[in-house]
């Protein structure tokens, strides 16, 4: 028990859901009742209407040196229980203990003042994370260095490209010395060499001893970091356990959820469905061999085919289609035809299909889900359309980051002189 | 109490960041301004030259010189200005100062109240540089001879009286500052309500006129700024305290406003990064 660095004890929190009453008027229109009302306060335990657990019931210990990831979709209660964590909400319900100093990478670069210097701000952004003026100075040149950002260290940080801000934001977190180290999707920024960096640093401070708590959307990350993930959906805590376990139930979960989404807009399609034109009655996912599936590979081209039913003829139609991570719901990217300068021929009244033959997939292995649109070209009117269609990618060639580049690369012949090279050019 | 102990010690842990957020404050202040530290003493200046204008050129509306206890009319002014100024300017940004805030607020934990604390301790630096226009203007009265009903202000023992009239003055400050700027949190209106409140405030203080009640002594305790505002000037004139017991409840007030509102701010703290 006293060995355990964090401790979290079915601890419950809950938040409203709407509008709450952010003047005066409207709180005194509601009437003072609500706040003097002491005598019999509601039971906390209870929800009231409008009310939601954000995280209900989640327990949890960790050691001196283990690192934990916590997954799930966007709102199962992920960064609620950092903030939980870092003192920055108190639960309703249940207890949580942290032993130690304890330092969160919730956002970096949150105390940066827009007008100050980098310098300015390194100091700053040191004390609100809790470091004293003189730890700072005895770190500012590694500070500076681990950024990159060199002689603009005397420039206002809104001369700053977003990248610069974000390193230097991150190199000031980077150098503190917690024994319980937070960390909420700060890697998702910054090229692959400064994650890398960063990568390397929090692996240096795994090694020193840090207890460690990951939050993150990058998979790829929290295997790499944590031996133990549990994942969290709609507050509560659903798996607990080795991290490759964990990231495999996150992915058959993902599925299943937006199946129920896919029912439950089905059943309400049902009920309200109204006559569009151009009715997408199907998406198919064709891999290299021809098959329909929904499993896909790095790597593997992909035909998407769009099954559609026409109630009228449409002289010009327009086809876009969205490509979103499915558990965040976050556009991955997009592509429709009049982007493309390609003009589909006429639409006629009955069934038929479209096929959108998509190149190798260089996008990092996920969840993703499909929505078409059809559109008339003529008038830019919606005609018909399909959400939420899902595959799953899975890892054949190895993408860093969130998608790969196809590239080649080159080198001149042996023997080759570059300067005899260029003065051809130049002639 | 043991919590106010325990309230103490965070605050003092964190002693280092307040430092720092109230050195943003000003440097952010003065340094994309024209005039940059200018601003603070010519602000009170500028009223000053204003309301003596006012009041010496217009016929309808005098200062009864004889209610001013010697003080001549500018060193009056100036030195109700100054503070009043560190009370109105505070408060009005203190407004401000959690919602200003908000990413800090909902990412990083630290004691809320170095936000409020930081902004008082910002404001401090400008009432010191006001200060310093007012002390020419004083040593200048102490050698212009007087004439009757004025006196020559001189410097005496009582001058040390003033930085402890300016701490519990401070205290009102940060009281208010704490409850206000939570209460503009919940309800961003509350800072609309208070540009009117203050405005009223400036009138329902002796800043540019004298206020007595000699009927009704008990009327300078409602505002425990009339109190202070007097005995500020007492003891720039070296006279003693004219209202002694106005100054014990203006003190009074304000130590209780200060722990009052610094201990209903902090309840409520945990919860400002749900509302902000």
């Amino acid at each position: 028990m006293s060995d355990n660095v964090i401790e979290f004890d079915h601890v419950y929190k809950k938040f409203a859901m709407g509008e709450q009453h952010t003047t005066l008027r409207d709180f005194i229109a509601a009437g003072f009742g609500k706040v003097f009302r002491s005598g019999n306060r509601p039971d906390p335990a209870q929800l009231k209407k409008q009310e939601f657990w954000a995280v209900k019931d989640l327990s949890f210990n960790l050691k001196k040196g283990e690192s934990m990831g916590i997954i799930g979709p966007n709102g199962s209660g992920k960064s609620t229980t950092l903030k939980l964590l870092s003192g920055i909400l108190r639960p309703e319900q249940g207890t949580y203990n942290v032993k130690g100093r304890l330092s969160a990478l919730i956002e970096v670069g949150a105390g940066f003042h827009p007008d100050l210097t980098g310098r300015e701000n390194v100091f700053l952004n040191g004390s609100i994370l809790g470091m004293t003026r003189k730890e700072v100075q005895s770190k500012f040149a590694n500070i500076v260095e681990f950024a990159g950002v060199g002689e603009f260290i005397d420039t206002p940080v809104k001369r700053y490209s977003s990248g610069m801000a974000v390193r230097l934001g991150f190199a000031v977190a980077a150098f503190i010395e917690p024994d319980v180290l937070l960390v909420d999707e700060v890697l998702a920024v910054g090229d692959t060499e400064f994650r890398n960096r960063c990568h390397n640093r929090m692996t240096q401070m795994l090694n020193r001893g840090v207890t460690m708590i990951l939050v993150s959307h990058n998979l790829e990350e929290v295997r790499n970091l944590c031996d133990r993930t549990i994942m969290l959906f709609k507050g509560e805590k659903l798996v607990d356990g080795p991290t490759q376990k964990v990231v495999e139930e996150y992915h058959a979960r993902v599925v299943e959820m937006i199946k129920i989404d896919q029912a439950t807009d089905a059943a309400r399609d049902g009920v309200a469905k109204e006559e569009t034109p151009v009715e997408v009655t199907g998406v198919q996912f064709i891999d290299k061999d021809g098959l329909v599936t929904d499993t896909l590979m790095t790597g593997d081209p992909m035909t998407i085919r769009i099954n559609y039913h026409a109630r009228r003829h449409v002289e010009r139609p327009q086809v876009g289609i969205d490509i979103d991570w499915a558990a965040e719901d976050q556009l991955a990217t997009c592509f429709d035809t009049q982007q493309d300068g390609t003009t589909l021929g006429p639409i006629a009244q009955g069934k038929g299909y479209i096929d959108c033959k998509v190149g190798p997939m260089l996008m990092v292995p996920n969840v993703y889900s499909v929505n078409i649109r059809v559109l008339d070209g003529d008038t830019a009117t919606l005609l018909g359309g399909t959400q939420r269609n899902r595959f799953i990618l899975n890892e054949k060639v190895v993408v860093n980051g969130f998608f790969g580049l196809p590239h080649k690369w080159e080198q001149s012949a042996v023997g080759e002189s570059l300067a005899a090279e260029t003065c051809e050019a130049a002639a | 109490m043991n919590s106010q102990a325990a309230m103490f010690g965070e605050l003092f842990r964190y002693r280092g960041l307040l430092g720092m957020l109230a050195w943003r404050d000003i440097r952010v202040r003065y340094k994309q301004s024209l005039l940059g530290v200018a601003w603070a003493f010519l602000m009170p200046l500028i009223q000053t030259a204003v309301l003596v204008l006012v009041f010496t050129s217009s016929t309808a509306l005098t200062i009864d010189d004889t209610k001013l206890g010697g003080m001549p009319y500018m060193l009056f002014v100036l030195a109700g200005i100054i503070p009043w100024t560190l009370f109105n300017a505070t408060i009005a940004s203190s407004m401000e100062c959690l919602t200003r805030n908000s990413r800090l607020v909902t990412k990083i934990y630290f004691p809320r109240e170095v936000f409020p604390l930081a902004n008082v301790l910002g404001a401090l630096v400008d009432f010191g540089i006001a200060l310093s226009v007012f002390i020419p203007v004083y040593i200048f009265y102490m050698f212009k001879p007087a004439v009757a009903p004025f006196v020559q202000p001189h410097p005496s023992v009582w001058l040390l009286l003033i930085p402890v009239i300016l701490f519990f003055q401070v205290l009102l400050i940060a009281g208010l500052s704490m409850v206000l700027s939570m209460a503009n949190l919940f309800f961003r209106d509350v800072k609309y309500v208070m540009t009117f409140v203050l405005q009223l405030w400036f009138f329902a203080t002796n800043v540019m006129y004298p206020l007595h009640f000699e009927k009704h002594p008990w009327m300078t305790w409602i505002n425990p700024m009339i109190a202070i505002l007097d005995a500020y000037r007492d003891c720039w004139m070296g006279r003693g305290l004219t209202n002694p017991s106005g100054l014990l409840v203006s003190i009074l007030v304000s130590t209780i406003a200060f722990f009052l509102g610094w201990r209903v701010f902090h309840r409520a703290s945990f919860k400002f990064a749900e509302y902000v």
